[in-house]
């Protein structure tokens, strides 16, 4: 008898089931490359994703969110990352096996994330940096957004009138640009400010320290490049004009400009030594992690010794003192000495382009 | 503790969980948050040193022939038995039983292979003529070598009968198929074929968050500036450079 | 009767044993005794009676042979005898006592091998002899004075490199617990030994 009803139970168990089995989701073709990426992973990764995913429905739909507009600015990021990359790396690293690759390219992004977030501090006010830095890990992208989505709009209302004046647009047209969604502002004022510093370029001549064939090159790129180099070229500039000598005696002394500027160059070398470089992350790319960590903190390393002794910033004594620290005392002596490239942005009062 | 220090902590002390955290430890020393912390670059510097230092101790020295002594002394230890069964069997003061008699009690307790009755023992005993054995001896000797036993011996716990295990087994089962179907009615979950044929569909839209999920769950600073569109980016410097960005 | 652990050398000898082939213990005792010796030498440190325990360590699966289940790597079953007999022995208060002289004293162990127990397994340089003796000394010393679970947490997980899960069955605790132990154990030698690590290598 009980024999009988476990078996019965089982059955209508059994029912129950059937139907879930029939109704399996359809595919669809959109589906079918994010299948794939899924399918070609191994079974460890596979796990890992799908733990992932349990854990992003645990969030709220707020922070899911907010990873997904993460999710699209990384992939930016990812494409900016591989862009820099000189062509011929480039095709390397697109010839890599997927795993490789996207580990390559995630390295890559961590560079990247390095390197604008010191240039975004260098820009922001010191005040505001500062509250970022002491806020929880957890509220920090609220507060920025905030922030960012404030100034964007004061700044780019400000742009309009200015630029658009300055290059004589009709006042119907600047109200138009003032009404622009959020999204679309930031890009339009980097149109008009490339137009008109070619304008100006046309009337007044280059801007110091340039010359003709840089200036067209520069012209040619999309209006983000373009600013990015001339903001670069400025900043440099700017910081060889204030910076009186990186001596310990911080007195201010009459500087020849071409030492400074040589000083500020070697420091961005310096800057730039202190990345992994996408050829050696491309050249170790089948390494175990802990072999791939070795060399690239050895190879980083050398790197940053020899732009120190070559754009002389630091010689004799002091040099041989930094050879021989350990990795994290080394790490912070080369952070010390890149101070200056964080000194905040002055507004520029002469040198306008 | 800066929040960054914590999970920077946190960091190093799951590195050091790593049984090859030498090299990994060493790559932390360009760990975003060292460059302004002076005081978890003290830290890092004192666990590598640490690390170095435990490393650097000699083996300990193996004496050569160790197992095989072991496993002599291991099978010498009957003679301890033997022993304890010399003192049992002299601990009536007036009874002196001959050199060799625990030796040979025991060897006739191994051919037995039977538990011996207290008669047999004492039969055993009286092949030793020159003995006058006290009352109760062979219970004695006999409760000391089933102590021995019982710690040898398995008892095994009374198993249920089979056929009560058997409606046991099936109950349990139904209620797992039972629950099966409850949770999947409730709550629709990916299902894990054993073929991997089903995915979720909506796990795979998503594929591009969770594949980047250690970067995307970042909250340090740089992590934070960085994912602003390129655009918004050169607005703030735009604007820094204009002297229009507030507090 | 299968499971996870029937890879594991050491279970498939017991279990070759509890069938019936005696060779077997024989294997068991040639493999792991090396590394209980081992462990109970950097857990007592060189004068305690460890050859002693290693056969008590090994009697105690001899004890076991019927109604031993595998439920880990047989080293961790050994281990966790090992950690249970040593604690008991640093009670009695005996091998305290010699473990503290020995772990930070300036005597050489008496052995019953004659050598020097202190002695590297590779013959030092003369000139580092005398300074790095000094130095293994001091750490011995700090590890031996750390309390008893933080020590096995340590050693175990240092030298050998078992996985946080397998330090918690060895000791009889959970996971969060052994991460605790093991960090207050670092802290401590951190402390302890400070002068050693600020200094700079040449």
């Amino acid at each position: 008898m009980k024999r009988l009803h476990t078996l019965l139970l089982l059955l209508a168990a059994l029912a129950f089931l059937a139907p879930a089995f029939a109704l399996r989701a359809d595919q669809s073709d959109a589906l079918a490359g994010a299948r794939a990426r899924f399918e070609a992973l191994a079974p460890a990764e596979r796990a890992r994703i799908e733990e992932r995913w349990q854990r992003y429905q645990s969030l709220s739909p707020d922070e899911q969110h907010e990873l997904d507009v993460r999710a699209q600015r990384a992939k930016e990021l990812r494409q900016r990352a591989e862009q820099r990359l000189a062509p011929p790396l480039r095709a390397r690293v697109q010839e890599l096996p997927a795993a490789q690759r996207e580990r390559i390219l995630s390295e890559l992004v961590d560079n990247e994330t390095t390197r604008i977030g010191a240039r975004m501090r260098a820009i922001l006010p010191p005040e505001v940096v500062q509250r970022l830095e002491q806020a929880r890990p957890e509220d920090r992208t609220r507060y920025f957004a905030k922030y960012q989505a404030q100034q964007r709009k004061r700044v780019t209302n400000y742009m309009f009138e200015r630029l658009g004046a300055r290059l004589g647009l009709a006042k119907e047209e600047i109200d138009g640009l003032k009404q622009l969604p959020e999204e679309q502002r930031a890009a339009r004022v980097l149109e008009l400010r490339q137009r008109l510093t070619q304008a100006e370029t046309r009337e007044q001549g280059l801007p110091p320290g340039l010359d003709q064939e840089q200036w067209d090159a520069w012209l040619a790129l999309p209006p983000e490049e373009f600013f990015e180099r001339l903001a670069d070229h400025v900043r440099e500039r700017q910081l060889a004009g204030v910076d009186a000598g990186i001596g310990r005696s911080g007195a201010r002394r009459p500087e020849i400009p071409e030492q400074n500027l040589q000083r500020v160059r070697g420091l961005r070398r310096l800057q730039e030594a202190t990345q992994a470089e996408p050829a050696d992350l491309v050249e170790l790319a089948d390494t175990t992690p802990e072999v791939r960590a070795e060399e690239v903190v050895a190879r980083t390393r050398e790197r940053c010794l020899r732009v120190l002794a070559e754009e002389r910033l630091a010689e004799g004594a002091e040099l041989e003192r930094l050879q021989h620290l350990p990795a994290p005392a080394f790490a912070g002596a080369v952070h010390e000495l890149l101070a200056p490239l964080r000194a905040p942005w002055k507004a520029q009062v002469q040198e306008k382009h | 503790m800066k929040p960054d220090c914590r999970s920077f902590r946190i960091r190093l002390e799951s590195t050091l969980e790593g049984a090859r955290a030498q090299s990994e430890l060493t790559s932390l020393a360009w760990h975003e948050h060292l460059l302004a912390c002076a005081e978890c670059r003290a830290l890092l510097e004192s666990e590598e040193a640490l690390e170095l230092l435990l490393e650097s101790l000699p083996k300990p020295h193996l004496p050569p022939r160790l197992a095989r002594r072991v496993l002599a002394r291991l099978r010498a230890g009957d003679e301890r038995r033997e022993a304890q069964l010399d003192r049992l069997l002299e601990l009536d003061a007036d009874t002196r039983a001959p050199g060799d008699l625990a030796r040979r009690v025991l060897a006739g307790l191994e051919a037995e292979r039977v538990q011996p009755a207290e008669t047999r023992l004492d039969a055993l005993l009286e092949r030793a003529r020159a003995v006058d054995l006290p009352e109760g001896l062979g219970k004695r000797v006999l409760a000391h070598v089933a102590e021995e036993r019982q710690l040898t011996r398995r008892r095994k716990p009374v198993l249920m009968r089979n056929s009560v295990r058997l409606a046991a087994a099936a109950g349990l089962l139904a209620l797992l198929f039972a629950w099966a179907v409850w949770h999947k009615s409730t709550a629709p979950t990916r299902e894990r074929d054993v073929a991997h044929e089903s995915v979720d569909p909506r796990m795979l839209e998503h594929i591009e968050v969770l594949e980047q999920w250690d970067f995307l769950r970042r909250n340090d600073l740089d992590a934070v500036l960085s994912t602003l569109p390129h655009s918004d980016q050169l607005l703030l410097e735009m604007g820094s450079e204009e002297g229009l960005l507030g507090g | 009767m299968a499971n996870e652990f029937d890879d594991d050398p050491g279970v498939r000898w017991m279990r070759a044993w509890q069938a019936g082939d005696e060779s077997a213990f024989d294997a068991l005792v040639e493999a792991y005794s090396g590394q209980v010796y081992a462990l109970l030498t950097r857990f007592l440190g060189p004068r305690a009676n460890r050859e002693d325990l290693v056969q008590e360590v090994f009697l105690r699966v001899v004890r076991a042979r019927e109604r031993y289940e595998p439920s880990a790597r047989f080293s961790t079953f050994l281990f966790r005898i090992a950690y249970n007999l040593s604690v008991n022995e640093t009670q009695r208060g005996i091998a305290r006592e010699a473990g503290r002289v020995e772990l930070g004293g300036a005597d050489h162990a008496r052995s019953p091998g004659g050598m020097g127990e202190l002695a590297d397994e590779r013959a030092p340089r003369p000139d580092e002899a005398l300074e790095r003796d000094d130095v293994v000394r001091e750490v011995r010393a700090a590890i031996g004075r750390l309390p008893e679970n933080q020590r096995m947490a340590l050693l175990l997980a240092k030298y050998e490199e078992l996985p946080y899960s397998e330090i918690a069955e060895v000791l009889g605790s959970s996971e969060k617990a052994v991460k605790s132990l093991i960090h207050r154990a670092r802290e401590s030698l951190r402390e302890t030994l400070a002068a050693y690590l600020e200094e700079e290598d040449a």
